[in-house]
């Protein structure tokens, strides 16, 4: 079996799921496609592994485990998109026209092909993955995908060399893979599922802000994307940095659509699953997944039920991880609180981290304050509460810095180029969530116009 | 009555879209150029598939034991000595590398060294018998009775 085949198998089980979750509230035409294809990376990706952890957690070896766990996936996904996922998808207005869009279309299609030639370039030079891809992600799946070792992954004799204490979704997604293969420690196996979380992030992107939006606002959010130099730079690191921002996007866009919906029930539960997924991928998954639920709870209150629900199981396998097997994690003293000395060197690094995503003239952070001020904000700004999420895990990571109990310096450069890059999606878009459309027509203001 | 503006027109759109447009494809020529100089000088950086193959006997000579030791002769406390260790132990995976010479319950042990040395007598200070030098550097020991 090849390196792909079993990450199609996870893509086609998360494209039910996708599939059944946005029944009846789906678009038509290219931005269902870009929207479902993408989407249905983390939902596979995540589901396998949740399911292939608790199978190896009860006992399973890795091959049966891994049988297991996809096809528990994906016909679990297939019955559910036989209920309800087969349903017309409801009409949708037609989004506003822009003449001028084939502008940015050329302009994705030229980037897409630079962004591929260096992920083709990238696999050559990084065959193992970058330095902590082979020192925690990947050295994590070879323990996940041996024959009754499956908890050296936690093992405590591994701190200072390895993160024992770091959640194991994307590692139980390659190990999975290798399980499958029989190939343990290949490198085509993490270097494929990296180059498709990064490439689904770029299309999740597009397709997100099109179906909240218009296609010109996703397709500029994706520009804004590949024109920051730490994305291309990770996405063929094979760390956890891509697929968690790919849960937090997925998560996050959900929760929006649903917000448009009347808060849709199954689009609410596809929020949480996802957003659980990114806790059992990464620590500040776990503060996104928190900051989103509180945002929920706050926006559509007893409605919020369902992404709770659905949070559930993930949450469960990440709780139980931490509590009984993880080693215990000393990273943290209240007694840094007293220490203001540390907020400045803070700053100046996420100072030092929005400066180092790109380069002037072309810099992210340039671009997108040419969109505001040229496309300007919507009046009034709504879904406002799609901001908690982020602003929480921007505060999260302040405050693991602030409450370190190590050598400042040294996390914040261990951290470098990560941080941001983790933000960078959720902040393009939020921030195009909330511009004006490019429109040909006259401008609108109508006041009944509905609000999508 | 609340009045909603949610698109952008005219000239403003236009150069919205033409400026984020045109600066995208800069960077992206620009990213390319700087990847395409870099891996064009690296190949493989790490080395990984290099280290794989010189523990490559280790886990069949050690019994697949879950836990085995491991010392390099590398300056201690140093970052090389630890790239080391963290490379080794990728590619001895899932047996667990012990750094902690005092572990008398570790039986293998596995010396990295990176140039010729008196691997019996290294063996011998720590207690360890030398059971193969099995080239590139890479020495298999087993704790002797005495220690």
């Amino acid at each position: 079996m090849t390196a792909a085949a079993p990450l199609l198998i996870a893509w086609a089980a998360g494209w039910f799921w996708v599939a059944a979750l946005t029944a009846g509230r789906r678009a038509h035409g290219p931005s269902r496609w870009l929207l479902e294809i993408p989407l249905a990376f983390p939902v596979g990706a995540g589901g396998g592994s949740c399911l292939y952890f608790a199978f190896l957690a009860a006992g399973l070896n890795p091959f049966p485990a891994a049988v297991l766990a996809d096809l528990i996936w994906l016909a679990a996904g297939v019955a559910l998109w036989w209920k309800r996922g087969r349903r017309c998808a409801a009409p949708v207005e037609k989004p506003p026209g822009f003449r001028f869009a084939w502008i940015a279309w050329i302009a994705l299609a030229v980037c897409g092909a630079f962004f591929l030639g260096a992920v083709y370039q990238g696999s050559t030079a990084l065959p193992q993955g970058d330095r902590d891809a082979w020192a925690i992600w990947n050295l994590r799946a070879k323990f996940l995908a041996s024959d009754g070792n499956w908890n050296g992954a936690a093992a405590p004799e591994l701190i200072g060399r390895s993160h024992p204490e770091y959640p194991l979704l994307w590692s139980g997604f390659v190990a999975k893979a290798w399980a499958w293969t029989g190939r343990a420690g290949a490198g085509t196996t993490p270097m494929t599922a990296g180059a498709a979380a990064a490439i689904s992030l770029i299309l999740l992107l597009l397709g997100a802000l099109w179906t909240v939006r218009d296609a010109v606002s996703g397709a500029l959010g994706a520009l804004v994307l590949m024109s920051t130099v730490t994305f291309w730079q990770y996405a063929m690191a094979q760390y956890a940095d891509i697929p968690l921002s790919l849960f937090m996007l997925g998560a996050l866009w959900s929760a929006v659509r649903a917000a448009g919906d009347e808060w849709d029930s199954p689009l609410l539960a596809l929020s949480g699953l996802l957003a659980s997924m990114a806790a059992w991928t990464k620590d500040e998954g776990l503060v996104f997944a928190a900051g989103l639920a509180l945002a929920i709870v706050i926006a559509a209150r007893k409605s919020a039920l369902p992404w709770l629900l659905a949070a559930l199981p993930a949450a469960l396998i990440v709780a139980l991880y931490k509590l009984l097997l993880a080693p215990p994690f000393k990273e943290w003293s209240l007694a840094r609180l007293a220490d203001v000395s540390r907020i400045p060197s803070i700053f100046t690094f996420f100072l030092d981290e929005f400066l180092s995503l790109g380069r002037f003239p072309s810099h992210p952070m340039l671009l997108l304050i040419v969109s505001a001020a040229l496309l300007g904000f919507r009046r009034p700004v709504a879904q406002l509460w799609a901001v908690i999420p982020v602003a929480t895990l921007a505060a999260g990571h302040f405050a693991a810095f602030y409450l370190s109990a190590s050598d400042l310096q040294g996390r914040l450069s261990n951290a470098a180029g990560r941080i941001v890059l983790q933000m960078m999606p959720l902040l393009i878009f939020t921030l195009f969530l909330f511009l004006k459309s490019p429109d040909s027509a006259p401008a609108t203001s109508n006041p009944k116009r509905k609000k999508r | 009555m609340s009045t909603q503006t949610t698109t952008a027109t005219g000239a403003r759109a236009i150069a919205a879209v033409a400026i984020v447009s045109a600066l995208a494809v800069v960077a992206s020529i620009e990213y390319y150029g700087l990847f395409e100089k870099l891996t064009s000088k690296s190949g493989d950086a790490y080395r990984i598939r290099n280290v794989v193959e010189r523990f490559a006997q280790i886990p069949d000579r050690t019994g697949r034991a879950p836990r085995i030791g491991y010392f390099n002769d590398r300056t201690p406390g140093s970052v090389v000595q630890q790239s080391a260790a963290t490379s080794a132990q990728f590619a001895l995976a899932p047996q667990i590398l012990i750094l902690d010479d005092n572990r008398k319950d570790i039986e293998f042990w596995v010396g990295d060294f990176n140039a010729p040395r008196d691997f019996a007598g290294i063996g011998k200070v720590q207690g360890l018998d030398l059971v193969a030098d099995l080239g590139q550097g890479v020495v298999l020991y087993r704790r002797g009775a005495g220690k």
